[in-house]
């Protein structure tokens, strides 16, 4: 039962994310008509019918060209690509991490005790 | 006679593979030039399930550093929390406006949505945006991903005892 209200709670919050963005992409989408018939009705005046009647050039479905809809070994690279990415964030914010944790005078990591860091479990516990 | 102690099932090593899991089916799905259209989105679908297990096991420090946030809560666990926010914001998107666009999941529900180029881009900003976000989710976790990983499965496999008593440190620090 608890697992289950959890659950519904993560689902709540990403269900407002999503009513949010449905808004807001709504309401872009409906101005972006709004604009395209305004702009077709002043320069186009005959086309007006036309150009209610159909989708406008912002509600146009559109397919990615560069993705292949079946499997593709070439296609690994951008695995690569992306662990090449993530492994520089990593770096650079883990380095800047440590060299902003040391402090001078302080003993070096191989005379400390090893602890385990790990900062969910030990944020509050004092 | 010398008694012999049957090892705990620890949440940290079930922590630390789901993480490995869900990194995995991120890596993959984030390519949807080696998997195909299909694969990818059901792959997406599939990464819903591990986030929610993932946030499940992580639930404790959530509700805390909720309760804590403007008055315990240290800078780092703040800023962890932000990306964590953050995150999910963005996963949520990527997701969403991935099922919009949907060419293999929705059809396959029976389900048309008939997409337009406000959530095509939407999905490819939000994905773009991911990858430096979870660049930095694993940077802030990467001195526990490590410790974990020689705790609990390096040690075990080299057959070397463990230097600290880890699970008594962390029964004492948990939540």
């Amino acid at each position: 039962m608890k697992l289950l209200g959890r659950i519904f709670i993560i689902l709540f919050l990403a269900l407002a994310v999503v009513g949010v963005t449905v808004s807001v992409t709504d309401t872009s989408a409906s101005n972006n008509n709004y604009r395209d018939r305004s702009f077709t009705a002043e320069n186009n005046p005959q086309n007006e019918s036309d150009s209610t009647n159909n989708a406008s050039p912002t509600l146009r479905p559109e397919r990615d060209n560069h993705h292949h809809d079946s499997f593709n070994l070439f296609g690994a690279v951008s695995i690569l690509g992306t662990i090449a990415k993530i492994g520089l964030i990593t770096l650079i914010v883990h380095t800047i991490g440590r060299f902003l944790k040391k402090k001078p005078g302080e003993k070096s990591s191989a005379e400390k005790t090893p602890e385990p860091e790990n900062p969910e479990k030990t944020a509050f516990s004092g | 006679m010398k008694q012999e102690t049957k090892p705990a099932t620890s949440s940290t090593k079930v922590n630390w593979w789901v993480d490995i899991a869900v990194f995995a089916i991120f890596l993959v799905a984030a390519a949807p030039n080696f998997t195909g259209i299909a694969l990818h989105e059901w792959l997406s679908v599939a990464m819903v399930g591990t986030i929610l297990i993932h946030l499940l096991l992580h639930w404790a420090w959530l509700m805390a550093t909720t309760r804590y946030f403007f008055t315990k809560a240290t800078n780092q666990v703040r800023v962890n929390y932000v990306l964590n926010a953050l995150l999910f914001i963005d996963f949520t998107l990527v997701i969403f406006s991935g099922l919009m666009i949907s060419e293999a999941v929705l059809p396959f529900i029976g389900l048309e949505i008939v997409p337009n180029r406000a959530w095509s881009g939407l999905h490819h900003t939000s994905s773009e945006l991911l990858i430096p976000l979870t660049g930095l989710h694993i940077a802030l976790h990467w001195s526990w991903i490590v410790f974990t990983f020689k705790r609990y499965i390096w040690q075990p496999l080299t057959g070397r005892s463990a230097s600290t008593p880890v699970g008594s440190i962390q029964e004492k620090v948990t939540l």
